[in-house]
C-alpha cells in the first residue's frame, strides 16, 4: 500500500538516509581525495574533506614504482577468464541440478553446497601443496582455477539452479517436440532466458576475482605477476612506510572498474538475484 | 495425416498406476477429444502419445509405426501447450519457424511455411513481435501457427484454451475447429470442459481414474451414456440423479413417484433425467422452487421433487418465486436408468 508522507517526515527520512550513507561513502571519498593530496596533508588535523593542495603526480608515480599496467592487465584478464569460466560451469551445473533427474542429485547438490561452508584459509595450504606439485606456483593458474572450481562457482551454481528451477517445463517440452536434444535445449532455450541470473553471476564473480587477495599473496611472488590487490601493498618507501597518497591513487584506479561495473549493472544484479528467489 | 492407435496402454509412477490399460482407435483426420475430471489421466495419455512421458506397458502407434521408443521429434507430431510455451526471447516469426529451422529446412522454405501459417491465422502483422507483446488470444494463435507450420501427421492440444477468458475461449474454439476442417490433420485434444468436448469433437473419449468410461460421438454420449459417470459428466447443467426403486406404478423415490417407460424390471435403480427433459405441465408432479435463474433464451430452475433437489431448464419464462410450487413432468422417453450398485445403464 502506498501512503503519502508529509514533507516534514520526508525531509527527516532523507536526512536520516544521508547520515546512514556516511559510513559507506566516506572511505571512498577519503581514498579519492587522499590520492591527490601531498602526503603531509593526509594526516593534517583537523582533516580536510576537500584537498587544500592538489598533487596529481601521484598517479604517474604509481606506474613508476610498480609495473602497474602489467598488474592491471593481470587482474583484468584473470577476472575475465574466471568470470567466463564460472558462467560456463555454473550454468551447466545449475541446469543439470535443476532440470535433469539423476540418482543422488539432491545429495550431490548438498555436497557441492557444503563447499561454501569451508573458509578459503582452511584450504589454502593444501592448495599450495597441490599447485606446487603441479608446478603452477608463481603462475596465474591458481588464481583462475581456484575460483572456477571453488566457492564462487558453488554460489554461482546455486544461483543458476534456482533460476532454472523456475523456468517453465513446457518450454523444454516444446523444444523437445520441435526437435532439440538436451544440450541444444540448454544452449538455445534455457541459457538465453537465464540472462538476468547470468548477469548477476558475472558481476559477483568478476568482483570476487578482482578483489582476490589471499590467494595471490600465497601463490605469486614475482612483481610483474602480481594482481592489483597484491600490488596495492607494495607502495612503500625504503623504510617500509606506506606512501599513502600513491597507494590511494593506485587504490582509486583499482576501484574504478568495480564502481563502473556496479553502477552500470546494479539493476541487472538485483533483478538477477530476484529471479532466483535470493535477496540481494 | 495418420491414424493413431492406443493398445492396452498403461502408465505407472513407481508403484502407483495412473493409466490402467487404455484402448483407443483414432481414424485418419479425426478430431478426438479426451475429456474427464482433473487427475483422470487425460494429459498423461496425451503426453504419452507425444513422447513426453514413457509408456509403462502397451503400444502407441502413429500410422503404421509403433512409436513407444521414439523421441518426440521423431514422431511427426506437433503440440499446443496449455501455457502456449512460446519461446519468450524469439519473435513470433522465429517461434513459428523454429522447428523447421532445426530440421534443416531452407530459409526460403521456412519463410514460405511461416507466411502460409501466419496468413491462415491472421498473424502476418504480428510476425516481428515478441510473445510478451501479444494478448492471450494472439499467443494462442501463434502456438497453433507453430504447430501447423510443420505440417505434422498429428496435432496434440493440451487444454489450450484454459487460460483464456470465456468469450475468447468460444472464439478460439471455433478457430481450432475450422483449422481442423481446413487442414484435415488427425487431432487429439485434451480438456476438462465438456462443452469444448461436445462442440469440437468428432469423437469423445471420457476418462475417469485412468480408465476409459465411454468412447463415442458427442450426441451418442449425451443421449446414451453407458453409465452414471458419463451421464453426469457430459451435459451442463448435469443430469439429475434420484435414487429409488422401479415399481409397477413408476419410479418410487423418497416422497415422490416419477413416470417411467413401460417394460422395466422391478428393482433398485438410479433415475437420471436431464434438466431440459422436464416440462411444465398441470399433469406433472409438484416441485417446490428454490431458485430461478432467467437466462433469456431459457430459465433454469432449482427445485425439490419430493426430498430430492433437481435442476430443470425450461424454454418458457418461469415466473414462480422461491418457495412456490410448480407442476413439472419428466419426459418418460428421455429417462436414463442406472444400476444402483454398479452405475451401469439398464434401459
Amino acid at each position: 500500500m502506498k501512503t503519502d508522507l508529509s514533507p516534514t517526515i520526508k525531509t527527516a527520512l532523507y536526512g536520516l538516509m544521508c547520515v546512514l550513507l556516511i559510513p559507506f561513502v566516506f572511505p571512498t571519498w577519503w581514498m579519492i581525495t587522499s590520492s591527490v593530496k601531498p602526503i603531509s596533508d593526509i594526516f593534517a588535523f583537523p582533516p580536510d574533506l576537500w584537498p587544500r593542495r592538489f598533487d596529481f603526480t601521484t598517479y604517474g608515480k604509481v606506474f613508476e614504482l610498480q609495473p602497474f599496467a602489467q598488474q592491471y592487465w593481470n587482474s583484468a584478464y584473470i577476472a575475465a577468464i574466471v568470470t567466463v569460466g564460472t558462467m560456463a560451469f555454473s550454468s551447466m551445473a545449475g541446469y543439470a541440478f535443476a532440470r535433469i533427474k539423476f540418482p543422488g542429485a539432491d545429495f550431490l547438490f548438498t555436497i557441492v553446497l557444503l563447499g561454501l561452508l569451508i573458509p578459503s584459509e582452511v584450504t589454502i595450504v593444501p592448495l599450495f601443496q597441490i599447485f606446487l606439485k603441479w608446478g603452477m606456483i608463481n603462475t596465474h593458474w591458481p588464481l583462475i582455477l581456484v575460483p572456477i572450481f571453488g566457492a564462487p562457482s558453488v554460489f554461482a551454481t546455486f544461483v543458476m539452479r534456482q533460476f532454472f528451477i523456475a523456468l517453465p517445463g513446457e518450454l523444454e517440452e516444446a523444444a523437445r517436440v520441435d526437435g532439440l536434444g538436451r544440450f541444444k535445449i540448454f544452449w538455445i532455450i534455457a541459457l538465453p532466458l537465464a540472462k538476468p541470473a547470468l548477469g548477476a553471476v558475472a558481476i559477483f564473480t568478476f568482483l570476487h576475482s578482482w578483489n582476490l587477495y589471499l590467494e595471490p599473496i600465497v601463490f605469486i611472488s614475482a612483481k610483474n605477476m602480481f594482481t592489483l590487490p597484491q600490488a596495492l601493498t607494495q607502495f612503500t618507501d625504503a623504510y617500509g612506510g606506506a606512501m599513502w597518497n600513491i597507494q590511494m591513487a593506485a587504490a582509486t584506479m583499482t576501484a574504478l572498474p568495480v564502481l563502473l561495473v556496479f553502477i552500470v549493472a546494479q539493476k541487472q544484479f538485483v533483478e538477477g538475484l530476484a529471479h532466483t528467489g535470493l535477496k540481494g | 495425416m495418420a491414424p493413431v492407435t492406443l493398445r492396452a496402454v498403461k502408465k505407472s509412477y513407481g508403484d502407483a498406476p495412473v493409466i490402467h490399460g487404455v484402448d483407443i482407435d483414432i481414424a485418419d483426420g479425426e478430431f478426438v477429444v479426451l475429456v474427464g475430471p482433473s487427475g483422470c489421466g487425460k494429459s498423461t495419455l496425451l503426453r504419452m502419445v507425444a513422447g513426453l512421458e514413457t509408456i509403462t506397458d502397451g503400444e502407441v502407434s502413429i500410422g503404421p509405426r509403433v512409436v513407444n521408443d521414439l523421441d518426440p521429434k521423431d514422431r511427426d507430431i506437433a503440440m499446443v501447450f496449455q501455457n502456449y510455451a512460446l519461446y519468450p526471447h524469439m519473435t513470433v516469426e522465429t517461434n513459428m519457424g523454429f522447428s523447421l529451422e532445426h530440421r534443416g529446412a531452407s530459409k526460403a522454405e521456412i519463410a514460405e511455411r511461416v507466411n502460409w501459417a501466419a496468413d491462415i491465422l491472421g498473424l502476418v502483422p504480428l510476425l516481428k513481435r515478441y510473445p510478451r507483446q501479444l494478448s492471450g488470444g494472439q499467443r494462442q494463435r501463434v502456438a497453433m501457427g507453430r504447430a501447423i507450420v510443420r505440417n505434422p501427421q498429428v496435432f496434440l492440444f493440451d487444454e489450450p484454451l484454459s487460460n483464456l477468458d470465456a468469450k475468447l475461449r468460444v472464439v478460439m474454439r471455433g478457430e481450432i475447429k475450422s483449422l481442423h476442417q481446413r487442414l484435415g490433420v488427425t487431432t487429439i485434444y485434451v480438456t476438462h470442459d465438456q462443452v469444448e468436448a461436445m462442440t469440437m469433437a468428432d469423437k469423445i473419449v471420457v476418462l475417469n481414474a485412468g480408465k476409459v468410461e465411454q468412447i463415442g460421438a458427442p450426441l451418442d454420449l449425451y443421449d446414451r451414456p453407458v453409465n452414471q459417470f458419463v451421464a453426469g459428466f457430459i451435459g451442463s447443467p448435469s443430469m439429475n440423479f434420484i435414487g429409488g426403486k422401479i415399481t409397477a406404478d413408476g419410479f418410487a423415490a423418497a416422497g415422490i413417484v416419477l413416470p417411467l417407460p413401460p417394460g422395466l424390471a422391478i428393482g433398485d435403480a438410479v433415475y437420471g433425467i436431464r434438466p431440459e427433459h422436464f416440462e411444465l405441465s398441470p399433469a406433472g408432479v409438484a416441485a417446490t422452487v428454490l431458485l430461478v435463474e432467467p437466462m433469456g433464451s431459457e430459465t433454469q430452475v432449482t427445485m425439490t421433487l419430493g426430498e430430492h433437489q433437481v435442476i430443470g431448464v425450461f424454454r418458457e419464462r418461469v415466473k414462480a418465486k422461491p418457495g412456490e410450487t410448480i407442476m413439472v413432468r419428466p419426459d418418460p422417453a428421455s429417462v436414463h436408468l442406472f444400476d444402483a450398485t454398479t452405475g451401469a445403464r439398464i434401459n
